[in-house]
């Protein structure tokens, strides 16, 4: 891996991000988009230019379970997976954020079965909200690479010991190539210092690592955890502002916006999305239409505070999502409604659309026509999902 | 067989947020939730009997069997009242008696 700018995929670029950080224990098993991530750090560990224990595992879930171990014992570990494969890990989703084991795990976002598909959507990291992970999703190949460095210090930060779930977009995001500036790795270790763990078992002090906690004690627990993700926003904005300083570009924190000054109705999403919607809102502003974009860098821990200061007084926010909660409504689009509920009155009208499942892509067209629809209807007064261009005439 | 001692840290149950560990791990030997006073039979052990094959000490599910000097007895602070050793032992060195006759 070369620094400098070069011409990466989103993986390549995740690939190298992990790479910089220098883990100490890589346990992985390949799927489907994440494979081409895989790959690459199993060439650099094979020429020796990656020094690591590189662990191919039998599975998902011994995967997340030796990252665990390895972290017990005061390693840096990264992980890697999509799809099926968080789906097998999801009981051990739960016991890294129960155990507060910062490790780092890149998601290649692709769709559930059944109907058997491989391309991307969103719904195998917005099934796992719930599990106590940090998430965090990227909208290009750089920030995927940044993200991961960011990354590693949210999770380590003493304040947050929390695990990270970096998502990135399957194919359209792992699989497309752009301009990456890869830092050196002298940067990359003055921003990223040694792990320093927060506990560390060792023959000298042995653990007695995950002990139960019953009726008496586990409400505590939970508190703490909470106490722990719900600084990571902050740690992130720290992270990214140490970021800046080091390599002269900032991320920009949990949310990253455009043309919300003025707008009657912002648009918001996730992920490489969020490069349509901005572009889409860049072409009617260019018409007079006041519209902007609001895409999502980080869902957990949610962004409440900071949403309902970008959004207040805007008068119709749109939320469009890969994903749907089957039997309600868009996840995302549940949270943000949830999130803006205490502004009371001047709480900005919500509607759902749900589009681009199992790599369907949307167009330009379809992005403006909810913008239309935003400024012409407002939020809707239900919680309807509204399809976008699902491929059907709807009756 | 190397003999370990045993030796149970005390767990004091925090009261305050502030002390209470932010994550469910401690130093080993600390015992957090006993599982003591879910007995509702004891093991009794018949040195007699015994031949120090220390089934009773590798089954024991909750490591309640110590030995000294090689020879198997039972922690009732870690003791939940299973009965494993009973079942493990061929040579009827075990039986339950009722913990609260």
């Amino acid at each position: 891996m070369k620094a400098g700018i070069q011409f990466l995929s989103g993986n390549d670029a995740a690939a190298a991000g992990a790479a910089l950080a220098r883990p100490q224990v890589i346990a992985v098993y390949p799927i489907t988009p994440q494979t081409t991530l895989v790959e690459r750090l199993a060439q650099w560990h094979a020429d020796g230019e990656l020094e690591c224990e590189f662990l191919n595992v039998e599975s998902e879930h011994s995967a997340l379970s030796a990252c665990m171990g390895a972290c017990a014992l005061g390693a840096r570990t990264f992980t890697a997976t999509s799809s099926q494969g968080l789906l097998y890990m999801c009981e051990c989703l739960h016991y890294a954020s129960g155990g507060r084991f910062p490790i780092v795990m890149v998601n290649a976002n692709r769709a559930l079965a059944l109907p058997w598909n491989i391309y991307g959507d969103q719904r195998d990291s917005l099934s796992q909200l719930e599990c106590g992970w940090i998430q965090l999703y990227a909208g290009d190949a750089q920030e995927a690479l940044d993200l991961v460095l960011q990354s590693y210090r949210i999770a380590e930060d003493p304040r947050v010991v929390t695990p990270v779930m970096l998502n990135v977009d399957g194919f359209s995001l792992t699989h497309t190539y752009e301009a990456v500036a890869v830092p050196e790795e002298a940067e990359a270790d003055a921003y990223l210092p040694r792990f320093s763990p927060a506990f560390r078992m060792d023959l000298e002090a042995p653990l007695s690592l995950g002990f139960s906690a019953g009726p008496r004690d586990n409400t505590a627990f939970k508190i703490a955890q909470m106490k722990g993700i719900a600084e990571a926003e902050g740690a992130l904005e720290e992270a990214d502002a140490e970021f800046a300083r080091l390599f002269g570009r900032a991320r920009g924190g949990a949310l990253a916006t455009w043309g919300l000054e003025g707008a009657e109705a912002v648009l918001v999403s996730l992920g490489t999305l969020g490069g349509q919607v901005r572009a889409a809102a860049e072409a009617l502003r260019a018409e007079g239409l006041r519209v902007g974009s609001l895409r999502l860098r980080m869902l957990r821990p949610f962004p409440a505070e900071s949403l309902r200061k970008a959004l207040a007084g805007v008068r119709t926010v749109g939320v469009l999502e890969r994903n749907v909660s089957t039997g309600f409504e868009g996840t995302v689009c549940s949270q943000v409604r949830a999130a803006l509920h205490p502004l009371g009155q001047g709480t900005p009208g919500v509607a759902g659309f749900t589009g681009g499942l199992g790599g369907r892509d949307l167009a330009p067209k379809d992005i403006e026509g909810i913008f239309r629809r935003l400024l012409l209807h407002g939020g809707s007064s239900d919680n309807a999902v509204h399809w976008v261009d699902p491929g059907v005439e709807l009756a | 067989m190397p003999e370990v001692p045993v030796r149970i840290l005390p767990w004091k149950v925090p009261l305050r947020l502030e002390e209470h560990p932010a994550w469910p791990h401690t130093a080993s030997g600390r015992l957090i939730e006993g599982h003591a006073q879910w007995r509702l039979q004891r093991p009794v052990f018949d040195e007699g009997r015994c031949t120090r094959c220390l089934q009773c000490y590798l089954m024991c599910p909750d490591a309640a069997i110590l030995l000294h000097e090689g020879v198997p007895s039972v922690d009732l602070r870690l003791c939940k009242g299973c009965g494993v050793c009973v079942k493990e032992c061929e040579l009827g060195a075990f039986r339950m008696a009722p913990e609260h006759p």
